[in-house]
């Protein structure tokens, strides 16, 4: 997965498939404005996709041409084991006080709270999104993203200050850069660890066996004034333009965006089928992540999904910082505000 | 040296009996031989030198003065790729890195000559011995930074739990900015030791035994005889396993990937990977290729000191 991110630009250019699994948003924009993806505007209404990938749609298009087709989406969250829950007495939070008040008494218990693995970056960055999307609302992060808002924002600076408060208190792993987002999930299959909050992909990196004991609760509740915009990536499925085959790729894309094709595609990694009309009602843990999705009031992509690449990328080492040492938050956000200026000129 | 051999090659020519029409081009080839010759041997190896190792050179040179993300279009800015590069941070942290690289792994040639002269030893047991210092040389670096990753694990690693036995507090060498980079030099190192070693034992087995048993006669023993007799000998083979050394340090790169990415926050990285983040990663080709270009000029010192070196022993006649 990781290298997969490297080489599609490569293959893109010099020898680009029939079809090309990539993520929509920013990081579809990276190649559509290099001319890179076919244009598929007129694929959705031939196949009669239109109505049923609404939702997506905006996730795919740029300006008023769609360039992907959407197949999946991620939804993000607090994955926890239910056995150290029960043990220790508390009940997944609703809001950020309740929170903390359940990571102390974990951390009492002689369990780490929250477990994390930042060797490759990502994973970290879901504390920021979620914790500037519940202060400071979508728009602001939103504004962040594109480089319009300030990293010494005081609004910014607030989200470090709430960020810092488990962090100097503990109640993170140690040593969480030593460990990839991978290698961090035994501590909470182990009982080691209550929480990890990340993607379905808890439940695939485990055997089947365990999935019974790990619960799942959306991030909670910071301002009650601030609308609860969730953190939804959309995944999608493009033909580049210099495809071989390129009516062989289209009717294979109409194949899959059948709703049995694409809920088996997308169950089978845990996460939800791109497609309104799709039964999810046999699947307890899709259904609950679709009544997340369906209620969020807005919704972001991922920081590295929704920022410059570059952005992301000192951001991201910025923040794996500031995990290790709460106390250089100055100094981190001085240096994203530095990169932010040096990139969006 | 060369005439007498040029003599004879020309005598075994003439000596043929020349067929009786002679085809034109066959006259033009006999008559340009002796220049023809070494033009037709050299435009391969020449040709694909300057195909593969040199265009890229230049290429990446080029590609430094360009603001390029690696696909679409390039803009020529000048320096200020390099401007940016000796103002940021994190070049002089690489540099440091790369600095502390070369210095450690260093240690490599004296280890390996240290165990090549424990194991040159006409045992049958060594040859067990052999094989498992031989070991690391036949795993590819990224599977010997895999392993030493896990080895490192504060939780669940070997050191861990060799820390916990002693009653002591496992130390996260792979999370600790100032650890890190020794962390990953000693895996390194591991896989550079192998290397040094089978280039010694090999020296060692070529020993002029005659030299040594003169020595002994005159009453060397132990260290004289190291110094004065065996090292000598073993000069050749020291100095390409000190150079080889010096430019695998400076292009380290997999073993940094594994196991850290670079981290944590950089702290790890090497101008090598410096220059992987920033053209993959960040989608900056034209700061990538500056990097390149700025480890390229540092090698160089080492490949002109090398370059200079054989071709001064090459004109001694040695």
């Amino acid at each position: 997965m990781e290298s997969y991110k490297t080489s599609i630009r490569n293959f893109l250019v010099t020898n680009p498939p029939d079809v090309a699994f990539w993520f929509t948003g920013a990081r579809m924009k990276t190649f559509t404005k290099r001319g890179l993806f076919d244009d598929m505007s007129g694929f959705f209404a031939e196949n009669n996709l239109t109505d049923v990938m609404k939702p997506w749609l905006p996730a795919v298009s740029e300006g008023d041409k769609q360039y992907m087709m959407p197949t999946n989406f991620t939804t993000w969250g607090f994955f926890y084991n239910k056995q150290v829950f029960e043990k220790v007495g508390v009940a997944p939070p609703a809001t950020w006080d309740e929170l903390m008040a359940a990571a102390a008494k974990i951390k009492a218990a002689g369990v780490t709270p929250f477990t994390i693995g930042t060797r490759d970056l990502w994973a970290n960055a879901l504390w920021f999104d979620y914790l500037d999307m519940r202060m400071n609302g979508l728009d602001f992060h939103m504004q962040l993203m594109d480089g319009k808002a300030s990293y010494t924002d005081p609004r910014v600076k607030a989200v470090f200050a709430k960020w810092g408060e488990p962090i100097g208190k503990g109640y993170f792993l140690d040593n969480a850069s030593s460990y990839g987002w991978q290698e961090a999930i035994p501590f909470l299959a182990q009982g080691k660890a209550a929480m990890y909050l990340l993607g379905p992909y808890v439940l695939t990196s485990l055997p089947a066996e365990v999935h019974g004991n790990i619960g799942f609760f959306p991030f909670p509740v910071i301002d009650p004034s601030v609308p609860k915009a969730e953190e939804i990536s959309v995944n999608g499925v493009t033909i580049p333009s210099g495809a071989k085959n390129k009516p062989l790729a289209r009717s294979f894309l109409a194949f899959l965006a059948q709703p049995d094709n694409l809920k088996a595609f997308a169950l089978g990694g845990a996460v939800l089928p791109a497609r309104t009309d799709v039964d999810v009602s046999g699947d307890a843990f899709a259904q609950s992540q679709m009544a997340l999705a369906k209620n969020a009031q807005g919704s972001a992509q991922f920081y590295d999904r929704d920022t410059d690449p570059e952005m992301a990328q000192v951001g991201m080492k910025g923040f794996q910082e500031f995990l290790a040492n709460p106390k250089r938050s100055d100094a981190v956000l001085d240096r994203l505000e530095a990169a932010r200026q040096r990139i969006f000129k | 040296m060369n005439a007498p051999r040029t003599e004879g090659w020309e005598g075994r020519l003439s000596a043929a009996p020349p067929p009786a029409r002679r085809l034109g081009g066959l006259r033009v080839w006999q008559n340009n031989q002796a220049w023809l010759t070494p033009l037709l041997l050299l435009v391969l190896p020449v040709g694909l030198f300057g195909l593969l190792i040199i265009t890229p050179i230049v290429q990446s040179i080029w590609i430094s003065f360009y603001d390029w993300d690696g696909t679409g279009p390039a803009t020529w800015v000048g320096l200020s790729n390099y401007a940016e590069l000796f103002s940021d941070p994190q070049f002089y942290t690489s540099l440091k890195n790369n600095v502390i690289w070369l210095v450690l792994f260093l240690l490599a040639p004296v280890f390996g000559l240290a165990l090549a002269l424990f194991l040159n030893q006409a045992l049958p047991e060594m040859r067990l011995v052999k094989s498992i210092f031989f070991i690391p040389l036949v795993l590819a670096h990224v599977i010997i930074g895999v392993v030493f990753t896990w080895f490192y694990d504060p939780t669940f690693g070997l050191l861990a739990i060799l820390f916990n036995w002693l009653g002591l507090e496992p130390l996260a060498i792979l999370s600790d900015e100032h650890f890190v980079t020794f962390g990953i030099i000693a895996a390194a190192l591991w896989s550079q030791i192998a290397f040094c070693l089978v280039l010694f034992l090999a020296g060692l087995s070529q020993l002029d035994q005659e030299l040594i048993a003169a020595g002994r006669m005159d009453g060397a023993a132990g260290w004289s005889l190291l110094r004065h007799i065996v090292l000598p000998q073993l000069r050749s083979v020291s100095f390409v396993a000190s150079i080889i050394t010096v430019i695998m340090s400076l292009r380290n790169f997999d073993m940094i990937a594994v196991m850290t990415q670079g981290g944590p926050y950089g702290s790890s990285t090497v101008l090598a990977y410096q220059m992987y983040d920033a053209t993959i990663f960040s989608y900056r080709a034209g700061y990538g290729a500056a990097i390149a270009t700025v480890l390229f000029a540092i090698m160089s010192v080492y490949i002109a000191w090398f370059l200079w070196h054989t071709l001064r022993r090459e004109a001694r006649g040695g």
